[in-house]
């Protein structure tokens, strides 16, 4: 059966990569005793797929991660368990059972949802101000340093929402797909403005022309469509 | 530390995983309820500390008991050291964030003369006088153990105290007695606290000893400097592994680290006897474990750690006289688990090929043997005890079991050693070449040949000996390299010049502290890492120290000379070593004493412990004795 996890990151986890959750996870499921599937071939492999990765230093309200099991297990209880053996800072939302034909979670969600706060908020209006000239412009150019040299990406069409939240925090969409993501550190610093802020990914979702729908959406009957309340949410 | 500052640091650094002490069965014990409070140190990188099973078994120990606690510290990586250093910072405990002037005891690990120079980095970012001398009241106890304890003289001037042998027992007993110093106030008595610790069996206080030299710049003797104090220390060893301590609940590392599994060990000890191991000699005697514990523990740390392999640790595990009884067991009752079975040390014998065959369902990977000589006559100086049918045998059954890839360790520069020697190396890897590619047609069998300098070592046969000079070890190398060229051959070789910094400091007296000084405030420090070696900063420092490193590494030494280390007693008896010594002139071998003759090493009768085997469908326990 597959069960598809939807948990937060925060605390001192945020300072774990991709690669450390991995092992993390691998090694919380064998300590609760779940009766992973594996794959097939010399190195077997427990069948786990994860979201969108979250660079180092993020906190999270909205992760997920796809697990294949070899047998019918209860979600409920696999929460517990699995929660009773995840170190300090993550913690379980949902575990839901997903069809086994699901597309996978990198193939389907395409945006991500950030805040971000200040540790000496700059003025609303100001903050306004910045927010409404970025989506005034029809193309914002970043520089990306890669392997092979630093290349120019046109950020804005990635630049899904943008608004101003009370105490001058910023909430953002912004895209995350196979295809192309966007960084908010990349959005903020375009925008002009300095930290020291901090970043938390506040939603994964899925884009159904204005709708938004969260991975957990996906699999329950009846479909519920987030509307374009994403920024009116948090 | 406060928290937020702490935080603002990791997000600074390359790692952070490194630092943040909040790892599966991390130990946060509260510290008004443990009064008595030790960081363990490792003077290396994280990576390579939390692989070391010492480190586990102690933290365990330790924080197992009420009124006691253990943190962790490591070195920092050079990003966070240069943090430390910009932000005045100090270095601190992993767990709760401390400077580590606020433990009452610093442990550091001795395993590598390499972390010499690291030890002093830590002791100066963490804001402590580099030598004890040096310390007031407030300052921590700072013993060192591990295997560099079987000769610390080089290092003794920057330690309290040390411990010599197995320390699941002799550390709590030491952090008792700390606490109950503590409890009466009289802790910053410093001299006082260390001739307590001095009486303590198993621990040596180095600065209550004094050393005499004679003209020639030799030891004449290592004395106390007063009355009351013991006049040799005795290595502490458990006699009964089955009724010591071991970790179930090891920490289990975010970051990936150097050997990252389970840790199960089967024995401790060696009987082999080869002639250059000082492992083999300072770890006897040889105490199994029980099999039905080892299945039992085996159990626990799958259910406590989540890790996907065991690997069954000691210096020889296929001596282990139940281990294929127990890795079959673990490979059948795992398998399904994802939980795979690994041997990382294996004698080169068809045996030991089964056995990694019976357990490993992966054949990708390497399969290594160590032969250390080219030679069957070199073989028998250092009493390797396998013979070239022995290795021809077993890296056929290698390559019969699927196995394409060969890894041949040896030893260059061994006493005795001649060209023809060296050659037997070449010939020995193109016969093993060649034999892989009749047994395993259709494949790409692969030797590599890896050979490091040979490091006369303390407690050996072998501690009279020179260490090659540098050009004789680089001629050697070339000679090899030229000749181990081709398809299916390769040939790595460790840097000469670590090889003899090791041999300076591993035979040294107190004099080298001034150079371990000199070379780390030229900037040594991590030097196990090639990327972080700097031999000019060696040179240097015994340019301006006045001392001759040949003195040390380089020198033939007369048979009654008198070591830095002859005061300590690691069981081995120097009468012993010199019969082996002479034997291995002669060509002659010495039988392994887990056959049921003793050999007289002298160390069961001298610590009063006996070779504790477990039986088994091989041998049969060793009873006899001469
Ligand atoms: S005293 Fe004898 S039996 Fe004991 S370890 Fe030494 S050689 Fe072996």
């Amino acid at each position: 059966m597959r069960l598809r996890v939807k948990y937060s990151k925060g605390g001192r986890a945020v300072f774990l990569g991709h690669l450390e959750m991995l092992r993390l996870w691998q090694r919380a499921m064998r300590r609760a005793g779940l009766p992973l599937a594996y794959s097939h071939g010399f190195n077997p492999h427990p069948r786990l797929a994860f979201g969108p990765a979250l660079a180092v230093g993020i906190e999270s309200l909205a992760e997920y991660l796809d697990m294949e099991l070899t047998m019918v297990l209860d979600p409920a209880g696999v929460k517990e368990k699995l929660q009773a053996e995840l170190p300090a800072g993550l913690e379980l939302l949902l575990v839901f059972p997903i069809p086994d034909q699901a597309p996978a979670l990198t193939a389907i969600i395409d945006a991500a949802a950030y805040r971000v706060a200040w540790e000496e908020p700059p003025d609303q209006k100001f903050l306004q101000q910045k927010a409404e000239a970025l989506l005034s412009r029809p193309v914002v150019q970043v520089s990306r340093p890669g392997k092979d040299g630093t290349r120019v990406k046109d950020i804005r069409p990635g630049v899904f929402q943008l608004a101003v939240k009370p105490e001058a925090t910023l909430a953002m969409l912004l895209e995350c797909s196979s295809r192309g993501v966007v960084r908010p550190e990349e959005v903020v610093s375009t925008m002009g403005l300095e930290g020291p802020y901090r970043v938390t990914r506040t939603g994964l979702f899925i884009r159904q022309g204005d709708a938004l729908l969260a991975p957990e959406s996906i699999a329950a009957t009846e479909i519920k469509t987030a509307g374009k309340g994403l920024l009116a949410r948090d | 530390m406060q928290d937020s500052d702490w935080e603002k640091l990791l997000t600074r650094v390359a790692k952070p995983a490194r630092y943040l002490g909040t790892e599966w069965n991390a130990i946060h014990k509260d510290w008004k309820e443990n009064p008595v409070r030790m960081a363990f140190v490792y003077p290396d990188l994280y990576e390579v500390g939390m692989s070391h099973l010492g480190l586990a078994i102690l933290y365990g120990a330790v924080n197992e008991r009420p009124g006691m606690l253990m943190e962790r510290a490591f070195a920092p990586g050079p990003d966070l050291e240069t943090l430390l250093r910009e932000e005045h910072l100090p270095l601190f405990s992993l767990e709760s964030h401390r400077p580590l002037t606020d433990f009452d005891v610093l442990g550091f690990t001795l395993q590598y003369e390499m972390s010499y120079t690291t030890i002093l980095n830590i002791l100066d970012l963490a804001g402590i006088p580099l030598k004890a001398s040096e310390r007031a009241p407030e300052h921590p106890l700072v013993i060192g153990g591990g295997p560099g304890v079987a000769n610390p003289e080089p290092v003794a001037p920057f330690f309290d105290a040390f411990l010599l042998g197995d320390g699941e027992e002799a550390l709590p007993e030491l952090l008792a007695l700390v606490g109950r110093l503590k409890k009466e106030g009289a802790i910053n008595d410093r001299r006082r606290v260390l001739k307590v610790i001095a009486n303590l069996p198993g621990f040596y206080v180095p600065s209550l000893y004094k050393v005499e030299y004679n003209s020639d710049g030799t030891v004449a003797a290592v004395i106390p400097r007063e009355e009351g104090v013991p006049e040799r220390i005795v290595k502490r060893v458990i006699p009964d592994l089955d009724a010591a301590y071991f970790p179930t609940r090891p920490i289990v590392p975010f970051l990936e680290v150097i050997h990252d599994r389970m840790m199960l060990e089967v024995m401790r000890g060696c009987t082999r006897g080869c002639r250059f191991c000082q492992a083999g000699a300072i770890y006897r005697p040889v105490r199994e474990r029980d099999l039905s514990i080892l299945l039992r523990q085996a159990e626990e740390l799958v259910r406590h750690t989540g890790h996907e392999e065991i690997s069954l640790t000691s210096l020889s595990t296929a001596d282990y006289s139940r281990v294929e009884e127990l890795a079959r067991a673990l490979a059948a009752t795992y398998a399904d688990q994802g939980v795979s079975v690994s041997l990382p040390s294996l004698r080169v014998d068809a045996f030991s090929v089964r056995l990694a065959e019976a357990v490993q369902r992966v054949r990708k990977s390497t399969l290594t043997f160590a032969p250390e000589a080219g030679s069957q006559r070199l073989r028998d100086v250092i009493n390797k005890g396998v013979n070239e049918e022995d290795i021809l045998t077993a890296t056929g059954e290698a390559f019969r079991a699927g196995w394409q890839a060969i890894k041949l360790y040896f030893m260059l520069g061994l006493p005795t050693e001649r060209e023809e020697d060296l050659l037997g190396i070449v010939d020995l890897a193109r016969r093993i070449l060649d034999q892989g590619r009749k047994l395993a047609p259709g494949g790409k069998p692969a030797v590599t040949v890896s050979v490091s300098s040979f490091v006369p070592k303390p407690w050996t046969a072998f501690q009279w000996e020179p260490q090659d000079r540098l050009e004789v070890i680089k001629e050697k190398q070339k000679l090899l390299r030229s000749h181990l060229k081709g398809p299916g051959l390769r040939f790595n070789w460790h840097e000469a010049e670590v090889s003899f910094i090791e041999a300076v400091l591993s035979r040294g007296d107190r004099r080298l502290s001034k150079a371990i000084v000199a070379a780390w405030r030229r900037g040594a420090r991590l030097e196990g890492w090639s990327e972080y070696f700097n031999y000019g900063c060696w040179e240097a420092a015994f340019r301006e120290t006045g001392l001759d490193p040949a003195f040390y590494a380089c020198r033939l030494r007369r048979e009654e000379e008198v070591f830095p280390w002859d005061h300590l007693d690691f069981g081995i008896a120097k009468d012993f070593l010199k019969r082996e010594r002479r034997r291995a002139y002669e060509g002659r071998v010495t039988a392994d004493c887990r056959s049921g003759r003793c050999t007289g090493c002298g160390v069961c009768p001298g610590l009063g412990v006996d070779l504790i085997l477990k039986g088994g469908s091989r041998d049969s326990a060793v009873t006899g004795k001469i």
